[in-house]
C-alpha cells in the first residue's frame, strides 16, 4: 500500500477500519503501526468515526454507537472491564474520559485508566485522597505530550494541585493555593 | 429537440483523449474550476494515465447522469447506482485501486475517493488477521521474531 499511496491517501483507507481490524493492521508492519498509533491518526480517526456512548450501572459498562448505521441503541456492546466490577464499582464511581479513554474512580480510591481501543489498562495509586468529592480532571496536555490527571488535597490552611504523568507514572505537586476558599463545594 | 450538449476532450499523460459532456467534467471539483478558468476545448491532465482516466470517466458518466435522471425515476436509482459501483469495484485488482485514490484525490472527486477507500477497508477487514493483510496487500513485515510476538500479544484481543 505504501508503495503506491502517500501516508495521506493510506490514512484515508485506514480510518475506515473498525477498532478491531486496526489492532490486526497493528502487527503488519512497524510502519503501519507507527502511523495507527501516531497521535495525529488518533485525532483523524476520532474526527471521523461516530460519536459513541459509554454508559454503566450495576452490570458493567456499555458502548453504543450513537451513530452507527446499525441502530444498536438496543443492543449496546458491553465492555471488557478489566477488573472485578462488583468490587470495584459502586454508586459514586466517577467516570472521565479524554479521546475515548476513561478514567474511572474505584471503590479502593485508586483509579483506573482504561483505552477502550486497545483494552490496556493503568492503575493510578492514590494521591492521598479519601473523600468521594474530589475535584478530578482528566486530559490531554499537547505540550508535554501526554494525558494527564489533577487532582487537589487540602491541608488546613492551604490546597496543592497533584497531577499524575503518565509518562514519570507518578503524582507530583503542582501549584499550591493558600487558603483554599471552595465556598462552591459542598463539605461534610 | 434535444440541446446541444458541451462537449470536452481530456486527455492522459500517455496522450489518450476522452470526449465527454461537461457535466460529466463538472463530477470533479478540479476539473469544474480549470474548466471555467481556462476555457479551452482540451485538457491535458498530466497525473492520471488513459487507464485510469478511462476508470474515472466510466464512474462520473454513470454517476452524472443518475443525479440527472433522479428526479423522474424511481426511487430505485440509488440501489441501481450502488449495484453498479460493487460490480465496478468487483473487477479490479488493487493496483487499479490504488491508482483511482490516487487518480480521485488529485482530480478531487470525493465520492470516488469514498468508494475507493472504502474497497481497500472492505479488502483488509475481510483478512483474518495480519499474515494474510500482509499478502493481500503485498507488505512485507520489518518485525524481528521477539517484536512480532509482543504487538501480538498486545493486540491478541482483535484475534478471535
Amino acid at each position: 500500500m505504501s508503495e503506491y499511496l502517500s501516508e495521506e491517501l493510506a490514512i484515508e483507507i485506514l480510518t475506515r477500519l473498525t477498532i478491531k481490524d486496526l489492532a490486526r493492521f497493528r502487527c503488519v508492519c512497524k510502519t503501519w503501526r507507527d502511523v495507527i498509533n501516531s497521535r495525529g491518526f488518533a485525532k483523524r480517526y476520532r474526527d471521523i468515526s461516530p460519536v459513541k456512548f459509554v454508559t454503566f450501572y450495576d452490570k458493567g459498562f456499555y458502548l453504543l454507537d450513537v451513530e452507527d448505521k446499525y441502530p444498536v441503541i438496543e443492543t449496546p456492546r458491553k465492555l471488557d472491564f478489566p477488573l472485578d466490577h462488583q468490587s470495584m464499582i459502586d454508586e459514586s464511581t466517577c467516570v472521565l474520559h479524554c479521546d475515548g479513554t476513561l478514567c474511572v474512580t474505584l471503590k479502593n480510591h485508586t483509579l483506573l485508566v482504561w483505552n477502550l481501543s486497545t483494552t490496556r489498562f493503568k492503575i493510578v495509586p492514590n494521591p492521598g485522597i479519601y473523600r468521594d468529592s474530589n475535584i478530578l480532571g482528566f486530559g490531554y496536555d499537547p505540550v508535554s505530550n501526554d494525558y494527564r490527571i489533577v487532582t487537589f488535597i487540602d491541608q488546613s490552611d492551604s490546597s496543592t494541585a497533584q497531577v499524575f504523568e503518565f509518562r514519570t507514572g507518578s503524582w507530583r505537586d503542582s501549584v499550591r493555593i493558600p487558603c483554599p476558599d471552595w465556598y462552591y463545594r459542598e463539605r461534610i | 429537440m434535444e440541446n446541444e450538449k458541451k462537449m470536452i476532450t481530456l486527455k492522459s499523460s500517455d496522450d489518450v483523449t476522452f470526449e465527454v459532456e461537461e457535466a460529466v467534467v463538472l463530477e470533479s471539483q478540479f476539473l469544474s474550476h480549470l474548466v471555467q478558468d481556462c476555457p479551452a476545448p482540451e485538457h491535458k491532465i498530466k497525473e492520471v494515465t488513459g487507464k485510469i482516466l478511462s476508470k474515472v470517466v466510466e464512474y462520473c458518466e454513470k454517476h452524472v447522469v443518475v443525479v440527472v435522471d433522479g428526479g423522474d425515476s424511481s426511487s430505485s436509482s440509488g440501489d441501481d447506482l450502488k449495484k453498479w459501483d460493487d460490480k465496478f469495484i468487483k473487477e479490479m485488482d488493487l493496483s487499479t485501486v490504488y491508482d483511482l485514490i490516487a487518480a480521485a484525490n488529485y482530480l478531487n472527486i470525493q465520492a470516488l475517493l469514498d468508494l475507493m477507500c472504502q474497497r481497500v477497508a472492505d479488502v483488509i477487514t475481510a483478512c483474518k488477521d495480519h499474515k494474510e493483510i500482509r499478502e493481500t496487500l503485498g507488505i512485507v513485515s520489518d518485525y524481528t521474531a521477539e517484536e512480532e510476538a509482543e504487538v501480538l500479544k498486545e493486540n491478541e484481543w482483535a484475534f478471535d
